[in-house]
C-alpha cells in the first residue's frame, strides 16, 4: 500500500468515526475546524452519514445530516459577500474564525444533538459489511466491545434492558482499543493457566454483544 | 492355538487392556490434568459452536505444537471477519478492517508461573465424573467441575476418550444455568491436522513486535503493592505481571481455573465505568480518586466488583 493512500485510508476512518458520534468530545473542536475548511472531508463526511442512514434505515437522520453539512458549505461559501461591506467592529473575531465556530455549533449539532432531538439518540444499526473498509458506524462495537452500562454500585445484579439502554454510553475509541487490548492480553494469559476450552480467544471472535 | 501364539496375541492385546483399566481408574482430577495437558499439547483442528446467551457462533480452529510451542489460529465463520493468530512468542489479531491488536504470548509473560494441580483447585472446586456419551461422533467422559462458593463459575465438560480433548464444554453460572458453550461438531488431531506453519505471513504477523516492553521480567507473587489484597476474594491469588505500558499496572488473580485480570492507570479523558462483555468474558471498569480500573474475566460480575474494591481504601 502506498504512503498517501495510507493516510487517506486513515482519514476516511476518521471522518468514519465523526459520522458515528466516535470522537471524543475534545476532539470536536478539532474537527469542526477542518469540516469548515476542507470540503472534500465535508463531502466525504456527508456521504458517511448518507451510507450509515441507509445502513440503518434512518433517512430522516441522514436528511438532516447532509443538509448541516450543505449548510455549513453554503454558509462558508456566502459569508464573504455578506459580511464583506459590513464595518466590523474591533472586537471583532476574524472572518474566519467566525465561520468556523458558526460551522462549529452547527456541526456539533448535527454530531452530538441532532440525533436526541429528532429521537434517535441511540440508532441500531446493522453489522458491518467487510465491503465497507470504513463504512459508517453508530455505536457498533469496533471489536466487540463499546457499550457500556453505567453505574459502579457494588454488589448489583445485572440491569434490565430498559435501564440499561438508558445508561449506555459510548466509549472513546481510544479507550475501546485500549480495553480491546486488555480483553486480547487477559485471554491469552487466562488460557495459559487453565483449558478448558478449544481456545482462549473465543471472547474476542464472537460476535456476541449482550444486553449488558 | 499354541502358546506361542497364545502369548504373542496377549501382548498385542495388552494396550488395550491397559487403556480400558488406566481409563476406569482415572479420578476427575487425572481427567482435569488429562484435559489440560492435552489441549497445549495435541494437535487438533475442527470446527465448534460457541454459545453465549441466545447467540451461536461457528468457528474454526487449528492447533499445533512446534519446538515445544503452541502455534494457533482461530477463525470467526459467521459475522465479521475477524481471528486470532497465535505465533511461537506473540499473538494477533485482526478484524474485516485489518485493525491489529498484538500482545506478547502469555509464555513470555507469565514464565515458570506455577500451574494449579488438581488438588490445589480442590480449595474452591469439587471435581466429578458424570456419565459417558457421544459428541462430535466421538466417546466421551463428562467431568464435572463444580465451585464450592459463588464467586467463580462451574464447567461440565465432555473430554474425548481418546484424547482428552474438550468436545464440549458447559459453563455454569452461580445459579446453575448454563453461562456459555462450546461444542464441537467436527474434530481432526495428530497426523490429520492441516499444518498452520504452512501461514507464514499470519504467522509473521503474529510475532510483529507487540509492545514497546523491553525487558521482561519474570512474574513473581505480589509481596508489597499499594493495595487491600485483603479483599481479593477467597481462592484468587494475585501474579504481579511486567506491565506492556509502564504507565499501567497489571495484576493477574487466578483461583487456578478462573482468571481476572485487573488493570490500573491514570485517568485520562473519559472514564469506563460500568459493564460490558465480549463472548462469555465480562468487563468491569470503575473511576477510583484519579484512576481508572479495568478488570476483565470469565466470573461473576460480582466478583469483577469484590476485585475492583482492592483499590477503594487507598
Amino acid at each position: 500500500m502506498k504512503p498517501s493512500q495510507s493516510a487517506e485510508d486513515q482519514a476516511a476512518e476518521s471522518l468514519s468515526s465523526l459520522a458515528d458520534g466516535e470522537v471524543a468530545s475534545s476532539e470536536l473542536d478539532r474537527w469542526v475546524h477542518r469540516l469548515a475548511s476542507d470540503e472534500a472531508a465535508r463531502a466525504r463526511f456527508a456521504r458517511y452519514r448518507l451510507i450509515g442512514a441507509q445502513m440503518g434505515s434512518e433517512e430522516t437522520l441522514a436528511v438532516n445530516a447532509s443538509c448541516v453539512a450543505e449548510r455549513v458549505r453554503e454558509a462558508l461559501r456566502d459569508e464573504p459577500t455578506i459580511l464583506a461591506p459590513r464595518q466590523r467592529p474591533a472586537f471583532s473575531l476574524p472572518r474566519v474564525a467566525l465561520g468556523a465556530a458558526v460551522a462549529a455549533g452547527v456541526a456539533l449539532l448535527a454530531v452530538g444533538l441532532a440525533p436526541s432531538i429528532i429521537g434517535l439518540s441511540e440508532p441500531q444499526m446493522p453489522e458491518e459489511s467487510p465491503s465497507f473498509a470504513f463504512a459508517p458506524r453508530l455505536s457498533v462495537p469496533a471489536e466487540g466491545i463499546t457499550l457500556v452500562a453505567g453505574g459502579s454500585e457494588v454488589g448489583h445484579s445485572k440491569p434490565g434492558a430498559a435501564e440499561a439502554a438508558q445508561r449506555w454510553k459510548v466509549l472513546s475509541p481510544e479507550m475501546r482499543a485500549k480495553i480491546s487490548r486488555y480483553l486480547v492480553e487477559h485471554n491469552e494469559l487466562a488460557g495459559h493457566i487453565a483449558a478448558q476450552r478449544p481456545s482462549s480467544h473465543l471472547g474476542y471472535i464472537s460476535t456476541h454483544e449482550p444486553g449488558q | 492355538m499354541n502358546r506361542d501364539s497364545r502369548f504373542l496375541l496377549g501382548l498385542l492385546a495388552l494396550p488395550f487392556i491397559l487403556c480400558g483399566w488406566a481409563g476406569a481408574s482415572e479420578s476427575p482430577s487425572d481427567l482435569y490434568e488429562r484435559m489440560r495437558d492435552a489441549v497445549r499439547n495435541i494437535d487438533y483442528e475442527g470446527r465448534f459452536v460457541y454459545q453465549v446467551g441466545d447467540q451461536l457462533d461457528a468457528m474454526y480452529v487449528v492447533h499445533r505444537l512446534q519446538n515445544g510451542r503452541s502455534l494457533e489460529r482461530l477463525v470467526a465463520l459467521d459475522g465479521k471477519h475477524k481471528q486470532v493468530i497465535r505465533g511461537a512468542s506473540a499473538v494477533a489479531c485482526l478484524d474485516a478492517h485489518q485493525r491489529r491488536i498484538s500482545v506478547l504470548g502469555a509464555g513470555s509473560r507469565l514464565g515458570d508461573a506455577p500451574v494449579a494441580s488438581a488438588d490445589d483447585l480442590g480449595q474452591v472446586y469439587r471435581f466429578e465424573e458424570g456419565e459417558r456419551y457421544r459428541v462430535a461422533g466421538r466417546p466421551a467422559r463428562e467431568l464435572i467441575i463444580r465451585p464450592r462458593d459463588d464467586l467463580r463459575f462451574g464447567y461440565r465438560i465432555a473430554l474425548d476418550e481418546a484424547t482428552g480433548l474438550p468436545l464440549r464444554t458447559v459453563v455454569l453460572d452461580e445459579n446453575g444455568k448454563v453461562h456459555s458453550q462450546t461444542l464441537f461438531v467436527e474434530l481432526k488431531t495428530g497426523s490429520l491436522v492441516t499444518p498452520i506453519e504452512r501461514d507464514l505471513s499470519a504467522l509473521q504477523l503474529a510475532e510483529m513486535a507487540p509492545s514497546p516492553m523491553a525487558a521482561v521480567s519474570p512474574p513473581a507473587l505480589l509481596s508489597e503493592a499499594p493495595l487491600q489484597l485483603d479483599k481479593l476474594p477467597p481462592g484468587f491469588r494475585p501474579i504481579r505481571l511486567p506491565a506492556s505500558n509502564p504507565e499501567v499496572q497489571h495484576l493477574l488473580l487466578t483461583d487456578g481455573l478462573a482468571s481476572v485480570s485487573l488493570y490500573i492507570e491514570p485517568l485520562q479523558g473519559q472514564p469506563f465505568e460500568g459493564y460490558s462483555s465480549a463472548g462469555a468474558v465480562e468487563m468491569y471498569g470503575a473511576r477510583r480518586g484519579d484512576r481508572q480500573v479495568v478488570v476483565v474475566g470469565e466470573v461473576p460480575r460480582r466478583t469483577l466488583d469484590s476485585i475492583a474494591q482492592v483499590l477503594d481504601s487507598e
